[in-house]
């Protein structure tokens, strides 16, 4: 997020994808697994209009610390060593203007393959990198992305070059577009002087925690104590902490309030970004005795409306 | 929603999304019997589990533990936040757009830290 606000990012929606890509590289990301009709619907098999042969037409590479069971879906395996993303992508960056550097290889992968995997993108009628948590969540991290989106704008010169991250949770996207248009940013905001202040370090929700700053929490639809690094979480078993969730999680097990809720996409209808940005309407197949999460939202709201107000008539 | 047909019991609903990762699938056709999912066609295996288990251990309304009516837990849920100095308010990632705006406005009520799953 801090990298696309940095260096901007050369997208395009999956359909794009589909349509036109004939290069495809998967960076720090195990769709296999992580996502695995992505692979079947837009990026691999799928046939499109420049590809009607489907996978045949696409060329696939894969980069990653080890093979993943993302690996035998590619045409090319580039092993390389972990922490070293950002080394090896400068090289490529240079390997683009012409440089060639002063080494055989570059983070376990030899030059000359990086050469060939250059010549390919600036080759390619349509090619996509797609990056995961391999770039952003290891050491360097919105450093990483900004070097593949800088690469990406530098492959914009020579082809059609896209570099979209592989996003995880099915709105995540949308929570930052949802602030992004309500507050002006994507994430890590803070009201505590009346309008929105943005500072990632000082309001991130990691950041916070670690530093024992909250005294209370809200979570919506998260399992801090399953996804955050404990020494951050913990601190959530110090302090009053109130759950939304529809199911028993970590998190509602250790909460000091829980407020059992619909499952927004199962049990009740909401609009989800999908991670190329664009909007779905999900659908419900179940009931639930519990409302939808803007609901107990609403009232909380409400009650604290009227609590400040009885404070101040006494 | 696009009911196609109802054998028996069971209700087989077409073009249903996924709410598990966001390549977000909108091709899914779910058979439901009794308000349990029995069958997920199109799905990969995340989804599976997702609509496979989505009835199995619903959260209850509880307070420190202990089991209360819906109203306690929404009443004791108001009073710690506006009681609170420094609110946390964190996730909106795995729920829809209506209630990541109505925590926009709680946090904005109630003076609140507020961030997503993009900054972990």
């Amino acid at each position: 997020m801090v990298a696309l606000q940095l260096g901007g990012a050369p997208a395009a929606t999956l359909g794009e994808v589909k349509n036109r890509a004939d290069l495809v590289i998967f960076w720090g990301s195990n769709p296999a697994e992580s996502h695995p009709r992505h692979f079947t619907r837009y990026s691999g098999a799928a046939k499109g209009r420049m590809n009607p042969k489907g996978r045949k037409d696409r060329y696939i590479v894969l980069v990653d610390i080890r093979p993943t069971p993302s690996a035998k879906y590619a045409d090319e395996f580039i092993q390389i060593k972990p922490g070293h993303d950002f080394e090896v992508l400068t090289v490529m960056r240079m390997l683009a203007s012409g440089k060639l550097p002063d080494a055989r290889s570059v983070g376990g992968v030899e030059v000359q393959t990086l050469e060939r995997l250059v010549s390919r993108c600036k080759d390619a009628r349509m090619g996509v990198l797609f990056f995961g948590q391999g770039i952003t969540e290891t050491r360097g991290k919105h450093q990483n992305s900004l070097v593949i989106y800088q690469f990406g704008k530098e492959m914009s010169l020579y082809s059609k070059f896209l570099t979209l991250p592989m996003r995880g949770h099915y709105n995540v996207v949308g929570s930052g577009n949802t602030m992004c248009w309500q507050t002006g940013y994507p994430f890590a905001v803070n009201f505590g002087r009346g309008y929105p202040q943005f500072n990632p370090g000082e309001f991130s929700v990691v950041d916070l925690l670690k530093r024992k700053e909250p005294d209370a929490a809200l979570i919506v639809a998260a399992e801090p104590m399953d996804h955050l690094p404990y020494e951050a979480a913990r601190h959530l078993e110090n302090i009053p902490t109130i759950v939304l969730d529809p199911r028993e999680t970590l998190t509602t097990r250790m909460a000091t309030v829980v407020i059992p809720v619909k499952h927004a996409g199962i049990s009740v209808e909401g609009t989800a970004y999908r991670m190329d940005h664009i909007p779905i309407k999900m659908r419900a197949v179940l009931d639930s005795p519990w409302p939808k999460d803007d609901e107990p939202l609403e009232r909380i709201i409400q009650r604290v409306k009227e609590l400040r107000k009885e404070k101040a008539a006494v | 929603m696009t009911v196609v047909k109802q054998e028996e019991n069971i209700t087989i609903t077409e073009h249903v999304v996924c709410p598990f990762c966001a390549t977000l699938c909108d091709d899914l056709v779910i058979h439901v019997e009794n308000n349990q999912v029995v069958k997920v066609r199109n799905g990969c295996n995340l989804a599976k589990g997702v609509f496979e288990n989505a009835h199995k251990e619903w959260a209850t309304p509880r307070i420190r533990g202990k089991e209360v009516a819906y109203g306690d837990a929404v009443e004791e849920a108001a009073r710690i936040l506006e009681a609170s100095d420094n609110p946390l308010i964190y996730g909106l990632s795995a729920t829809d757009v209506d209630a990541q705006k109505k925590c926009i406005e709680l946090a904005d009520l109630i003076g609140a830290n507020l961030d997503n799953a993009s900054s972990v």
